[in-house]
């Protein structure tokens, strides 16, 4: 009886402990009131969805302020799944928050700062654990998305309403795995009416009803099918979702993020 | 994840085949206890037969490299192909690993 107390009293505060940590996560993530003034200030369509089959998710993303022209977009997500995954995003976090400032200044290219995390990073974590990351500036007054990857799923762009879609170059040492690892500015062009999405490897990896996985085709697919379909274009993630759900087997194997930045 | 063991003259080749995920965590790590534990000089993992890897499963393999490096000894990842061929590629293993990418014959 007493040895159930002990359990009890150790599994309550697990989850008591699991509860606070998953509050203090979600502050790693853009509160919706940020994303609202964003969307007003920089004529921005944010829309994301996050879920996570464990109590605590290995990955993050957000979006800051620059200036009246700039902003500055992250998403971030830890090999493996759990606790382990979970604190590494903290750790990230706050190292980001070292170099924040100069990105900001143009001291720091993306590139720049994904050779900074990476060091880092590489001294703190064991082999096995990395991140994958894409980060960039949104110049909205000379219509372009300058980034950096270290190996996340391919982000794409698409025109709202038309069936192109192109995939950006995700290619770049995970962070954490290399020490002295180098990364690329990439510059594409981001034009108002035209949609960034960026999403972690669930959308492709979830397994259907059958037990296959929905690879890129598929995922290709949905993407098509609802930039078309979408009405309004800021919808879309809705459309793109009811796709993904009406075909995926759950729960889910890994953490889902899926955000998309549409210019109005 | 299955594997097939065979080991000639000083190296120690792990045939890999279906999927290496998060869930194959242990087998890849008794796997690997396996690669040190031989004592061989050069390591080979085929990856020929693999058909899909996440990214836990690369950090499985970085854990293999890092076992067998500290035996001083060799590791090789042969023929990589399709998803895990593109995984490797866009993760930049190149700059981590000897990655064999002579396809050999076609799967069966």
């Amino acid at each position: 009886m007493m040895e159930n107390l002990g359990i009890k009293k150790y599994y309550d505060r697990l989850s008591d402990d699991l509860r606070v940590a998953k509050i203090m996560q979600k502050s790693l993530l853009p509160p919706q009131l940020k994303i609202e003034a964003i969307s007003k200030s920089h004529k921005l369509n944010i829309a994301y969805q996050c879920e996570s089959p464990d109590d605590l998710a290995g990955n993050f993303w957000g979006v800051d302020v620059f200036d009246p022209d700039r902003l500055f977009f992250y998403m971030a997500d830890f090999s493996g799944h759990g606790l382990s995954a979970a604190l590494n995003t903290f750790r990230l976090h706050s190292i980001m928050s070292v170099y924040g400032n100069d990105l900001q200044d143009n001291s720091l290219s993306p590139a720049d700062y994904l050779e900074k995390l990476n060091r880092d990073l590489f001294a703190l974590l064991p082999t096995e654990q990395y991140a994958t990351m894409l980060c960039g500036i949104i110049d909205l007054k000379r219509d372009v998305f300058t980034f950096a990857a270290a190996a996340p799923p391919a982000p794409v762009k698409m025109t709202v309403g038309l069936q192109d879609i192109i995939a950006l170059d995700p290619s770049g040492a995970p962070l954490g795995m290399i020490e002295d690892a180098a990364y690329e500015v990439r510059e594409i062009p981001f034009k108002k009416n035209e949609m960034l999405f960026f999403y972690s490897d669930a959308l492709i990896e979830s397994q259907d009803m059958k037990g296959d996985m929905i690879g890129e085709d598929k995922f290709i697919d949905f993407c098509c099918e609802a930039n078309m379909a979408a009405r309004p274009p800021g919808k879309f993630l809705d459309y793109f979702m009811e796709k993904f759900d009406s075909h995926v087997a759950r729960p889910l194997t890994g953490d889902l993020t899926a955000i998309t930045l549409i210019r109005k | 994840m299955e594997y097939k063991i065979a080991v000639k003259g000083g190296t120690f080749e792990a045939k890999l085949s279906k999927k290496i995920t998060f869930s194959d965590l242990d087998g890849f790590r008794e796997m690997v206890k396996r690669m040190v534990d031989s004592g061989s000089n050069s390591h080979i993992v085929d990856l020929a037969d693999v058909e899909f890897i996440d990214s836990a499963g690369l950090g499985m393999l970085l854990l293999a490299r890092d076992e067998i490096s500290k035996k001083s000894s060799s590791l090789i990842l042969k023929s990589p192909r399709g998803q895990v061929q593109r995984m490797l590629h866009v993760a930049r293993f190149e700059l981590k690993f000897d990655i064999d990418n002579n396809q050999g014959p076609d799967p069966e």
